[in-house]
């Protein structure tokens, strides 16, 4: 990026060019920017990895179970001789799209709750922000199994619970961006030129609130992945022999005295991309949020 | 493992040695079942259990969790002697009448109950007539005891078991918990199951340890009881933690802070090996593991795709690796360690996925379609596996998945916790396969498992029904020349083998973890070696 010179951006067409200028100011934010790079570098690892590494996640070796760092096995064979790196890859894989998945579902449930419950108000605000509250008070993480006890353990279904069980914060997030902007000028103005309501409300409002809904997403994919890694280590999330970075951690608790490691590598990969998003998000909120634009 | 055993055994002595500072060696070992001179007094010893107990072993809910504590507190008529066969504990002594259909048994006199209550023929009584034959309490371990009629009071000190048709195991499933209860703690009680001031707070047993302190979801203390009939026990107190993780068991025997416990998950064998405070210790038991599939679907009653099924696992590998060689295969109910019936010449299905797959192509099952999955008549075959989320089970199941899926089985995972299992697999029979073991006394009596007046609802969870094995399990279960059984029950593994109403897995070893500081321990499995808890002593 540093190649292209002040001119050579100008001529790009306009899209591109902020495309560039968000870049170049994310990465003046350190933390932020190495947070995206390693979560770039994950994403390629884990989905693009299958093409090199083509080892099954799946096909099971006992008689060479727990076996240590080779060129045969990078990072080892797991209890039932499974390859770990394949694992991690594939399991990367699952626990990074259900933790996108539930994202955009989360943000899609909030959003329109929290948008449509304050742009129009009187008792459809009542009713949709008492239900959200009520929500809230349920404690989400024991709904959420018992939902998955009742559902099944399907990884779309684990998405879905997932969702359902954390709109809420984004939805009161959305209703106050919602009654903020609803009272602009330029919102007044939309409405006086007889613009129809939803037309209003996704032209003129949904836009403004946007960067609030880019910041709550990354915490929320961080969120989504912690919370199905905790379904997966309880057992009752993705079921065997599908490999998630939380059920290979589940797994791993039996060995933690006779081969801690097992434990170590899908540990250290959620700690360190739940950590990544949360920078990342913090980097992006500092980026987007007009308050610190004017600085 | 030899070596072990003599490492064992060489501590064991110099122990012994150290401790008898009066030196009047009486020459008893240890191993005997009578009481070694010079024993320390005192101390406490921590076993594990799994769950909250509950105080009485009728209990419809009292399982592995309650066993352990059932067998301190109460006695049951008889109880396993060294060898497994049964032998006199409440009662002194039993006769048969020529038919087989009358057992009279002599009680001990001057037994007394916690509270100070004399133990009398009443009470047995009670516990037989009000309790496991009351059919509408449907009272745990009611299954057993199918052929007794009722228990008849001869005098304070005599009892008669008066059967339905003649049942020679009967003094074995006397000791398998068949605790006696008191009868005059529960006059008056309606629902015994409900009566939570007896089952949950305040049992009075006649065990060699009575109620002590009790905090739920964490300890029972139970302290000595002194007047037991058995001897004074050693121990001034035991203590069961309720721990259910494996791993925090192994952590609290690595500090000291428990015992004696049965290893139910090999994975941290190599840390403990390594341990200079504890030492492992492998004991025959009377326990099996099996696949159940569920009978009433079309798609497993073709016996030829039960036999596919075996020959598609390497039983072997499983042991090698997940049970690190304790165990050794299984191809019918009767174990090993009941060498008077064990058949040892059984067919065995060894692992051949080629030999698989002629098997189900002879059944008419074929993957024509090449996806990979075996179809007939348009039709796949797909299955749910449920597993509960238990010790090794999960790891046994995602190996046995992988080795039917590769003969063509479309197998699916379903991970339960251990109650949600009872619930859906046992009580409600909802399964197309499970995979779990059973352990009964050590006698080849298995009716209960397998006969089918006990499909659907009793312990025979495939629901398998067979003319020709029910009239073995009735002979078997009739004959009590020990020699005429072992030839019907070589007829019944030779059936079992053939026939698979369970898919035979393997007979597991038990490793059992046990302290230094504990001595007096009977050679034998931790549960067997409970009842005589009032031996055990510790040195601090």
């Amino acid at each position: 990026m540093s190649e292209l010179t002040q001119e050579g951006v100008a001529k790009l067409p306009i899209q591109e060019r902020g495309f560039i200028n968000f870049f170049r100011k994310l990465a003046k934010n350190k933390i932020a920017f190495i947070s995206f790079v390693f979560l770039l570098l994950v994403h390629l690892g884990v989905f693009l990895g299958q093409f090199v590494w083509t080892i099954s996640p799946e096909s099971v070796d006992p008689a060479n179970s727990l076996a240590s760092w080779t060129s045969e096995h990078p990072l080892g064979t797991d209890d039932l001789g499974r390859d770990v790196l394949a694992r991690l890859m594939y399991g990367g894989q699952i626990t990074l799209l259900v933790g996108f998945f539930s994202m955009v579902f989360t943000v899609l449930v909030g959003g329109i709750i929290g948008a449509v419950a304050g742009f129009f108000g009187g008792w459809i605000d009542i009713i949709l922000m008492r239900f959200t509250e009520a929500m809230m008070s349920i404690p989400n993480f024991f709904l959420a199994l018992v939902a998955l006890t009742v559902l099944g353990k399907s990884p779309f279904m684990v998405i879905l619970v997932i969702a359902f069980t954390s709109w809420m914060e984004i939805a009161r997030v959305v209703y106050g961006e919602t009654l903020k902007w609803k009272e602009s000028e330029f919102v007044e103005a939309s409405k006086t030129m007889g613009s129809n309501a939803m037309r209003t409300l996704f032209k003129h409002i949904v836009p403004q609130i946007i960067p609030t809904i880019i910041i709550a997403s990354t915490l929320g994919i961080a969120w989504a992945i912690l919370t199905e890694s905790a379904i997966s280590y309880l057992g009752l999330g993705i079921q065997p022999p599908t490999a998630t970075w939380g059920n290979m951690l589940q797994n791993a608790q039996q060995y933690i005295w006779t081969a801690p490691i097992l434990g170590v590598l899908p540990g250290l990969s959620i700690t360190l991309v739940v950590l990544a998003y949360n920078f990342l998000g913090d980097g992006l909120r500092d980026l987007l949020d007009p308050k610190h634009h004017k600085k | 493992m030899k070596s072990k055993l003599a490492t064992l055994l060489m501590v064991f002595i110099l122990f012994i040695a150290g401790c008898s500072s009066d030196t009047n060696t009486s020459g008893e070992s240890s191993s005997g079942g009578k009481e070694t001179e010079g024993v320390s007094k005192g101390g406490n010893v921590s076993i594990p259990i799994v769950g909250d107990p509950i105080f009485n072993p009728w209990h419809p809910n009292a399982y592995a969790e309650s066993n352990l504590v059932n067998r301190v507190l109460f006695q049951g008529l008889t109880k396993p002697g060294l060898d497994n066969l049964p032998v006199g504990n409440l009662a002194e002594e039993w006769t048969t009448s020529e038919d087989g259909l009358v057992w009279t048994f002599k009680l001990k006199e001057g037994v007394k109950w916690h509270d100070g209550e004399e133990f009398t023929a009443e009470d047995v009584a009670f516990t037989f007539n009000d309790l496991v034959l009351n059919a509408s309490l449907g009272s745990n371990g009611a299954s057993n005891y199918k052929a007794l009629d009722k228990v008849v009071e001869v005098d304070d000190y005599t009892v008669e078991f008066h059967l339905k048709s003649p049942f020679a195991s009967l003094p074995a499933y006397l000791a398998f918990n068949s605790e006696i209860l008191p009868a005059h703690k529960f006059e008056g009680v309606e629902d015994p199951w409900e009566f939570t001031d007896f089952n949950k707070e305040n049992p009075v047993g006649i065990g060699s340890f009575k109620m002590g302190e009790y905090i739920s979801g964490q300890s029972l203390k139970l302290v000595k009881n002194a007047e037991y009939h058995n001897g004074e026990p050693n121990l001034d107190s035991v203590t069961f933690k309720i721990l259910p993780d494996v791993n925090t068991q192994i952590a609290q025997a690595l500090s000291n802070e428990l015992d004696i416990f049965v290893l139910e998950d090999k994975s941290s064998l190599a840390r403990i090996e390594q341990a200079e405070n504890i030492e492992l210790v492998t004991a025959d038991i009377t326990r099996y593991f099996w696949i159940s599939l569920d009978m009433e679907n079309p798609k497993f009653q073709d016996v030829k795709v039960r036999q596919a099924m075996l020959h598609a696992i390497d039983r072997e590998t499983i042991i090698d690796s997940v049970l690190e060689g304790y165990g050794e295969i299984a191809n019918a109910a009767i174990t090993p360690d009941q060498k008077q019936y064990f058949n040892e010449d059984l067919k065995t299905y060894e692992f051949d996925p080629e030999k698989s797959k002629q098997l189900l192509k002879e059944a008419g099952w074929e993957d024509t379609d090449g996806d990979g999955i075996l179809d007939k008549d348009g039709e796949d075959f797909t299955f749910q596996f449920d597993i509960a989320l238990q010790g090794d089970l999960e790891q046994i199941a995602v190996l046995v998945q992988q080795y039917l899926k590769d003969v063509g089985f479309d197998v699916e995972l379903n991970t339960m916790e251990w109650n949600a299992m009872i619930q859906k697999n046992i009580i409600d029979r909802d399964f197309d396969m499970i995979l779990n073991w059973w352990s009964y006394p050590s006698d080849p009596d298995i009716y209960a498992q397998y006969h089918s007046s006990n499909a659907g609802t009793g312990n025979n969870i495939p629901g398998y029904q067979s003319e020709e094995l029910d009239k073995l399990l009735e002979k078997g279960q009739s004959t009590s020349d020990p020699d005429e059984r072992a030839v019907v029950y070589d007829e019944v593994q030779e059936y079992m083998a053939e026939n698979l109403p369970y898919i035979y897995l393997w007979y597991p070893k038990e490793l059992s973890i046990r302290s230094n500081r504990l001595s007096n321990v009977p050679d034998m499995y931790v549960g067997g070696a409970l009842h005589y808890i009032y031996e055990w002593s510790v040195t601090e």
